[in-house]
C-alpha cells in the first residue's frame, strides 16, 4: 500500500513539473542569453504589435547593443538620427547592431522594408537621457 | 482443400523482444510515463500557441503539430495502429480524476465521476467524423495560426476532462475526439492488432477481467470485449487488457497482409448501417486528394478562399487580426461548399453509382445496393491511408526544418535551447512525386484486392466478384489518375 | 497475397518508373524571359510551361513583402525585396516532368504553401505514371482472377 502511494506521489510531482513548462515565456531573457548591455527588440508588422518593445530608454554616451529579432515577415531597421539602415532582418534571423548616442533627446526607429499595409506606421521611440 | 493458415506474428512471444516488451506494457508506469512526456509537449503547444510568435512556421504549435505530429500519426497508423491513442494526453486528466489514481488500479468510485453508461446514439463515430470534417472547413487557419491550434487543443483537453467525469471509461476518445475516428478507421489497414492468443481460453474463462477489471488492471475503458474483437476500429491500445488478463492470453499481433485483408473484409461485410464509418472513409479519401491540390498545387484562389483572404498570423494578443473582409468571408463560404460538397455528397454519390453498377455487373439479386455501397466503402480504409501518407511525405520533405527548429525555439522568439536550428531546405523536392507514387499505387492495389474479397463474400461466386471488382476498379483508378495529375501533370 | 505478387508489382513499378525518367532534351537552346510576380501567397503566373532544354531567365519582383525564390532540383535560392527585380538564370530545364518554384523566405502565414508549377514538356513523367497506374490496376485484376484457383476460400467467421 505504501509503495503504491509512493508511486502516486512520484507521478504527481512529475506532473507538476511538466505543468511548470507553462512558465517558459517568463524566462525569455535567460533563454535569449541576454547580456547586460543588450536590448532585445522583436520586429513585428505594425498590425501585430510593431517593435517590441516600442520604446527604449538609453543613456547618452553609453554604447547600446540592440538584438533585432525577425518575427513574422522581413523587416528593415534604422533609427532616424542615430543609426543608418542596417539592412533586412528575416523571420528567425537575429541582427546585433551597436550605437552610441552623442546627444540626448527622442529619436524614431522605423522599418525600412515594406512589411504590411501599415508599414509606414511601424515606428518606435528611442529616448536618450543625459 | 484447405492449407494451414500461416500465422501472424505474436509480438510478445518473439525471441529477445517479446518478453521485455510485455514487461514494459504490463508495467503500470509505462502508460503514465509516455503520456507525461506528451503532456509536456502539449503544454509547449498551448503556451506557444497562445503567446508565441504569431507566424505559424516559426511557432512550435504549428510547426510541430501540423508538419511533424500529424505526419507521424499517419505512419504510426500503418505500423502501429492506434499507437497515438496509447500516448495521447487529451483524456489523461479525465482518466486520472475518474480513476482517482495516476498509476495504480482503483475501483472507480461515484465521487466526482458519474460513471454513466454511454448513450447509444453516440456509440459510433458520427460526432468524431463530422468533427474532423468541421476542422477541415477551417483548416487553412488551423494549420497556420497558432492561436487557432491552441484553442482547438485547449477545447479538446477540456472536453476530454469533462466527459470522463460524466461517462465511464474513454467515452471522449471513443465517440467525440475528431482524431479518434480517422485513426481508428484506418487502423484496420495496420500491421498492428491487439488480439487474444487463444479464443478457447477466453470462452472457458468466466471472470472476464478484461471487461470488468481486476486487481491488476481496469476493464477495457473502450467498452470492448478484448478476448473477442477482431478489428482495430475502437481498440485504443491502452493495454489494460494485457495487464488485467490473468491467463496471459492477450497479445499484440503483427498481422500479415492476408490477415489484414481478411479481417478488414469481415468488418466490411458485417457492417450494417455503419454509415458513420463509410462517411469517415469518403471524407478522409477526398480530403487527402483535395489538400494535395490546395496546399501544394498552383491554384492560389483555393488557398485564398480557405484562408478567408487574411494575410496575418495570429496568437492570442493579436487574435483581432483574424478579421476577414466580407469578400473574404464569402470566399470562405465557397470553400466550405466545395469541401463539404465533395466529401459528403459528390464522391459518396459517385461511389454509390459505381456500387450500383457493380451489383448490376455481378447480376446479384440478394444484397441491397445500400449494403454493397457500405461494404465496398471499406476499400478506402487502406486507400485513404496511403493517400494521406503520400500527402504527409510532401509536407515532411519540404518543410522538415520548421518543426526541428521549433524544438530549439518553441515560442519563435529567437531562443536556441538545444543548439539545433535548421535553415529551410527541402529534401530532393523534385523527386517527391516518385516517392508518392509507390504509396498511392500500393493503396490502389490494396483497394482492389479488398474490394474483391468483400465482393466474394457478398455475392458468393468468384466470377461475380471479379465483375463487381472490375467496375469499382474503374472508380478507384479514376481517382488515382486525378492524384497523378495533381502531383505530376 | 504471396510475395511473388508483390515482386511482380514492384518489377512493373520499377520498369515503368525508369522509363519515365528518360527524356529527350530538345536540340538547341533559345532564351526565354519570364517575368514572375511574387505575392502573398503565390507566384504569378503560377503555372509555367517550358520545353525540355529551353533556357529560361526569370525576372522576379514582389508586389508586397519580401519573398524568396527557390526552384526544386537546383541551387537557386534568392531573396526578392520590395522595389527590386531579381534576375534569376539562365536556367535550362532538361528533365521532363514537373518541378515547383517555392518561396524561401517566411512571408506570412501561408508561406509554407506558396508555390508555382514549372511543367517541362513533353511531360513523360505524367504519361508514364498514368500508364503505370493503369498497368498496376490491370495486373491486380488479372492476379485476383487467377489466384482464386490456387488459394483457398477466405474462411467464414
Amino acid at each position: 500500500m505504501k509503495k503504491v502511494l509512493m508511486w502516486e506521489f512520484v507521478g504527481f510531482v512529475s506532473l507538476l513539473l511538466v505543468l511548470g513548462a507553462f512558465s517558459m515565456p517568463l524566462f525569455d531573457d535567460q533563454f535569449m542569453g541576454k547580456q547586460e548591455n543588450e536590448i532585445i527588440i522583436r520586429l513585428n508588422a505594425e498590425e501585430a504589435g510593431g517593435f517590441m518593445p516600442g520604446e527604449i530608454t538609453v543613456k547618452k554616451g553609453e554604447t547600446v547593443k540592440l538584438v533585432l529579432v525577425g518575427q513574422d515577415v522581413t523587416h528593415g531597421f534604422k533609427i532616424e538620427g542615430l543609426m543608418d539602415d542596417v539592412g533586412t532582418i528575416n523571420p528567425g534571423e537575429k541582427k546585433i547592431v551597436e550605437f552610441t548616442p552623442q546627444e540626448s533627446g527622442v529619436f524614431v526607429m522605423m522599418c525600412t522594408v515594406y512589411c504590411s499595409p501599415n508599414h509606414h506606421k511601424m515606428t518606435g521611440t528611442v529616448i536618450v537621457e543625459d | 482443400m484447405s492449407k494451414p493458415e500461416k500465422k501472424d506474428i505474436d509480438l510478445l512471444q518473439v525471441k529477445g523482444v517479446g518478453k521485455p516488451l510485455k514487461r514494459i506494457l504490463q508495467w503500470r508506469g509505462f502508460h503514465f510515463t509516455f503520456i507525461l512526456v506528451n503532456l509536456f509537449v502539449f503544454v509547449i503547444v498551448l503556451t506557444a500557441g497562445f503567446f508565441g510568435n504569431p507566424m505559424g512556421n516559426m511557432n512550435f504549435s504549428i510547426a510541430v503539430v501540423w508538419i511533424l505530429w500529424f505526419a507521424a500519426v499517419e505512419f504510426m497508423i500503418l505500423f502501429g495502429g492506434r499507437t497515438w491513442c496509447t500516448l495521447c494526453p487529451l483524456p489523461a486528466f479525465g482518466e486520472w480524476t475518474a480513476r482517482r489514481k495516476l498509476v495504480g488500479v482503483h475501483k472507480q468510485k461515484r465521487w466526482l465521476s458519474k460513471d454513466k453508461k454511454w448513450p447509444k446514439k453516440l456509440d459510433n463515430m458520427w460526432v468524431s467524423a463530422l468533427g474532423f470534417l468541421g476542422i477541415s472547413l477551417i483548416l487553412p487557419w488551423l494549420v497556420t495560426r497558432p492561436v487557432v491550434t491552441g484553442t482547438l487543443f485547449l477545447l479538446l483537453i477540456v472536453f476530454g476532462f469533462l466527459f470522463a467525469l460524466i461517462y465511464s471509461g474513454r467515452f471522449f476518445c471513443h465517440s467525440i475526439c475528431p482524431a479518434s475516428s480517422y485513426i481508428g478507421y484506418h487502423s484496420n489497414a495496420s500491421l498492428f492488432g491487439v488480439r487474444a492468443r487463444d479464443k478457447s481460453v477466453c470462452e472457458k474463462h468466466i471472470a472476464k477481467e478484461c471487461i470488468r477489471g481486476g486487481p491488476k488492471g481496469y476493464g477495457c475503458p473502450w467498452k470492448l470485449y478484448p478476448g473477442g474483437h477482431e478489428d482495430n476500429t475502437y481498440c485504443g491500445q491502452c493495454y489494460e487488457c494485457l495487464k488485467s488478463c490473468p491467463m496471459d492470453n492477450m497479445t499484440i499481433k503483427l498481422r500479415r497482409p492476408s490477415t489484414i485483408v481478411r479481417e478488414l473484409t469481415n468488418v466490411a461485410v458485417k457492417a450494417k448501417g455503419k454509415y458513420d464509418e463509410a462517411w469517415m472513409g469518403f471524407t478522409r479519401f477526398t480530403l487527402a486528394i483535395f489538400y494535395e491540390l490546395v496546399f501544394f498545387g498552383p491554384y492560389w484562389f483555393l488557398k485564398d478562399w480557405g484562408n478567408m483572404g487574411v494575410n496575418f498570423g495570429a496568437n492570442l494578443p493579436t487574435i483581432g487580426l483574424l478579421t476577414p473582409t466580407l469578400g473574404g468571408f464569402q470566399n470562405w463560404l465557397m470553400w466550405v461548399l466545395i469541401v463539404a460538397g465533395v466529401a459528403l455528397l459528390a464522391y459518396p454519390a459517385a461511389f454509390y453509382g459505381f456500387s450500383w453498377l457493380a451489383k448490376k455487373a455481378a447480376k446479384d439479386k440478394t444484397k441491397p445496393t445500400k449494403q454493397v455501397f457500405l461494404s465496398f466503402s471499406y476499400a478506402l480504409v487502406p486507400y485513404g491511408l496511403f493517400l494521406w501518407l503520400a500527402f504527409a511525405i510532401t509536407i515532411l520533405m519540404v518543410n522538415w526544418a520548421y518543426p526541428l527548429t521549433a524544438f530549439s525555439d518553441p515560442m519563435g522568439w529567437g531562443w536556441d535551447l538545444l543548439g539545433m536550428k535548421f535553415a529551410w531546405s527541402p529534401i530532393v523536392p523534385d523527386l517527391i512525386p516518385y516517392l508518392q507514387a509507390p504509396l498511392f499505387l500500393i493503396g490502389l492495389t490494396f483497394a482492389i484486392v479488398v474490394t474483391y474479397n468483400i465482393a466474394l463474400k457478398l455475392f458468393g461466386s468468384h466470377k461475380k466478384a471479379v465483375r463487381a471488382t472490375t467496375v469499382m476498379t474503374v472508380l478507384h483508378v479514376a481517382t488515382a489518375l486525378i492524384f497523378v495529375w495533381i502531383i505530376m501533370g | 497475397m504471396g510475395t511473388s505478387k508483390w515482386t511482380l508489382v514492384l518489377a512493373i513499378l520499377l520498369t515503368l518508373s525508369s522509363l519515365s525518367l528518360l527524356g529527350s532534351s530538345a536540340e538547341g537552346s533559345h532564351e526565354r524571359v519570364i517575368v514572375i510576380e511574387a505575392k502573398q501567397f503565390t507566384f504569378e503566373p503560377s503555372i509555367i510551361t517550358v520545353e525540355a532544354g529551353e533556357e529560361v531567365i526569370f525576372h522576379v519582383w514582389t508586389s508586397d513583402v519580401t519573398h524568396g525564390f527557390y526552384i526544386d532540383g537546383t541551387d537557386i535560392k534568392e531573396e526578392v525585396k520590395p522595389g527590386e527585380i531579381v534576375v534569376v538564370g539562365p536556367i535550362t530545364f532538361d528533365k521532363p516532368g514537373k518541378v515547383k518554384i517555392r518561396c524561401s523566405v517566411t512571408c506570412g502565414p501561408l508561406h509554407p504553401f506558396m508555390t508555382a508549377d514549372v511543367v517541362v514538356e513533353p511531360n513523360y513523367t505524367f504519361y508514364g505514371f498514368v500508364a503505370l497506374t493503369l498497368v498496376v490496376a490491370g495486373a491486380t485484376l488479372v492476379y485476383i482472377n487467377r489466384s482464386y484457383k490456387k488459394s483457398e476460400e477466405p474462411t467464414e467467421e
